[in-house]
């Protein structure tokens, strides 16, 4: 059991989003988090690498929480986030250095890894470009990039197909079905459902930030009492459930 | 229309004086009093030594003047979604502009008087102009200040430029006037006026683009200025890649514990803004020691510019604390402020060394050297291990 959260209440100051979360991410397997807008995906990935903290409730990775080994959480954890958060000051060459050097990583061993991704996203030949002037697709990319090459417990990886190209889109699910089938645990929200439902093993459907229900898409199904429906008849069936 | 210029102007003024009051802080009044004291001082020095009036004297007032009238421009303070919201309104823009130029002229006009007043006695003496003739003088200049708002506000239903151009023609027709009869810059400058103010836009296109592009590039002047003392956000900096300067980068050793100050020297080396204050100070500082002769002023001038170096990094580290990606990475236990300090004292340690040349230049190997390179020194060491982690960490709260 990698990723595990239990009754996480939360939000941004007094604003309280998130009530009362609870679900799983296992090791060998990727879970979509599926949700409207505004539904608290973003929130709940927030609490999980630490940016916010919770009110109440417990996040565990591997057993272990933020407050009791803060670098040793931190590690567990690769990150995607929704836009590119890039230092408009370096080279792309630069942000893998300084990944490797935040990390602690291991130099020529995590560059090898990096050069094949580097290759698989067509990046090769830019390592002296700053990424702040590329495309959202290529920071994305860029972002990517910087987290797959380290071996860690979770990836989180935030509307990750926004903006890819469709080979990028194919390259990225190859890159977490790896990841996946090393152990890690892949915890992504997005969208696209149709990508969400051929690529995660297990969903959590979020609505105004309570887990509304989850599971694999068979579990779903029952749930919803919707045999045959694909995720985004389930989900279109949650969102007119929510207006309610 | 009216209406809405006077709610933006509002929102405009609260946000200058807004950064009037961060600039006009305490150290920066001080300073401002030595810069203005020594710049009388000099001036008046320079006016003793002037005692004969020589021939192209009219041609460097005349220069001054068209420098001078350069100063300001039609502020519009338009927005950038004005071009979506206020189509509809584009008849009406005149009733708009006349409010906007009226307001612009206030900075210019005030500008012009003051420095006009203070170059009477360089003309008087230098040029030998008379009371009367000046007054004629700056009337003209004036005017002509007048009139290149009203152009200004004309050029945004064209897609033309004449900014050049009028002021090539200024400068010609006021050395023109001054060594013939004053009375004629005054009178073409009335013509200038009176003929642009004839000029209608009734049936001409308002330029939104143009119009929105310049009002930004007024505001990013001034903000960029005031940026020189203050820290103005949303300005957004300029990078450059500066690969010649890699070699001072690599010296930074890739391991973990130099993560920040891996981020901070390639940071101060690539942003303009950082760099380009530095090398400004620096250069203005080594021009001062060359000069002056007086020991405790060069030691007061070599303290007070290490010390304003030093100040105005601090935005730089708050520009830096609040990137995300740091906050996710594994790198709690390092010691982000004290690998800004050592930036801080890396790079006030270079401009202490770069200020060594001109004092010993001045003082030779006297003890007036130590003293003004010690002071120095005590303001760089003040500052770096007392002054900067008591900010740094009120920044961090």
């Amino acid at each position: 059991m990698t990723l595990e959260i239990t009754n996480l209440s939360g939000g941004y100051g007094p604003l309280q989003v998130l009530k009362k979360e609870t679900f799983t991410v296992n090791n060998g397997e990727v879970v979509g988090l599926i949700g409207l807008n505004g539904a608290g995906k973003s929130t709940t990935i927030k609490h999980i690498i630490g940016l916010l903290q919770a009110r109440s409730g417990e996040i565990k990775i591997d057993g272990g929480q933020l407050k009791d080994d803060i670098e040793g959480y931190r590690k567990k954890i690769a990150y995607v986030p929704e836009s590119p958060i890039l230092y408009p000051e370096l080279t792309l060459k630069e942000h893998i250095e300084l990944t490797i050097m935040a990390y602690g990583l291991d130099e020529n061993k995590t560059w090898e890894k990096a050069h094949h991704l580097l290759e698989k996203f067509r990046l090769s030949n830019k390592l002296d470009w700053f990424p702040e002037n590329f495309s959202k697709g290529m920071k994305q990319k860029v972002m990517i990039v910087c987290a797959f090459m380290r071996d860690a417990s979770v990836f989180i990886i935030d509307e990750p197909f926004t903006g890819l190209d469709p080979i990028a889109v194919h390259d990225l699910l190859e890159l977490i079905e790896e990841k996946k089938n090393q152990g890690s645990a892949v915890l992504m929200s997005t969208h696209i459902l149709i990508t969400a439902q051929e690529n995660a093993d297990r969903f959590v459907l979020i609505n105004d930030g309570q887990v509304v229900s989850q599971g694999t898409i068979e579990q779903l199904r029952e749930n919803f009492q919707m045999p045959d429906a694909s995720l985004d008849d389930i989900y279109l069936e949650m969102t007119k459930e929510a207006v309610k | 229309m009216n209406l809405l210029f006077k709610e933006r102007l509002k929102r405009h003024q609260t946000s200058q004086l807004k950064y009037l009051r961060l600039i006009f802080n305490d150290q920066f009044v001080i300073a401002l009093i030595f810069l203005i004291g020594s710049l009388g001082f000099w001036y008046s020095n320079f006016l003793e030594t002037l005692t004969n009036s020589f021939w192209w004297a009219k041609i460097v007032v005349a220069l001054i003047a068209t420098i001078l009238v350069s100063v300001g421009h039609l502020a519009t303070l338009l927005e950038n979604a004005d071009s979506t919201f206020l189509l509809a309104k584009e008849a009406q823009m005149n009733e708009y502009l006349k409010s906007a130029k009226k307001y612009s002229l206030i900075f210019p006009v005030v500008f012009l008087v003051v420095s006009l007043f203070i170059m009477y006695p360089f003309a008087n003496i230098a040029a030998e102009m008379k009371m009367v003739d000046y007054l004629i003088f700056a009337s003209s200049i004036i005017v002509i200040k007048v009139a290149m708002i009203e152009i200004e506000a004309l050029e945004l239903f064209s897609s033309k430029s004449y900014r050049y151009l009028i002021l090539g023609l200024v400068f010609a027709i006021e050395v023109l006037a001054l060594y013939t009869s004053i009375y004629g810059a005054l009178l073409v400058a009335a013509a200038l006026l009176i003929a642009v103010m004839l000029q209608s836009t009734t049936g001409k296109l308002f330029n939104w683009y143009k119009a929105i592009k310049k009002e930004d590039a007024r505001s990013f002047n001034v903000k960029k200025f005031y940026n020189l003392f203050t820290d103005v956000p949303g300005l957004s900096n300029k990078i450059v890649r500066r690969k010649y300067l890699d070699f001072i980068v690599n010296r930074v050793k890739l391991i973990h514990q130099n993560t920040y100050l891996y981020i901070y020297s390639r940071g101060f080396v690539r942003n303009n803004e950082y760099i380009g204050l530095f090398f400004r100070l620096v250069v203005i500082q080594t021009a001062i020691l060359f000069f002056v002769k007086n020991v405790y002023l060069s030691a007061a001038i070599g303290g007070l510019f290490i010390y304003l170096v030093g100040f105005q990094l601090k935005p730089f580290y708050k520009q830096y604390a609040n990137n995300l990606m740091q906050k996710i990475y594994p790198i709690v236990n390092l010691n982000k402020t004290k690998d800004f300090q050592k930036l801080v004292i890396t790079v006030l340690t270079i401009q202490w060394i770069i200020s060594l040349v001109p004092i010993f230049y001045i003082y030779g190997s006297t003890l007036y050297s130590l003293v003004v390179a010690g002071v120095e020194l005590l303001v760089e060491l003040i500052f770096g291990f007392i002054l900067l982690p008591r900010d740094l960490k009120k920044i961090d709260e």
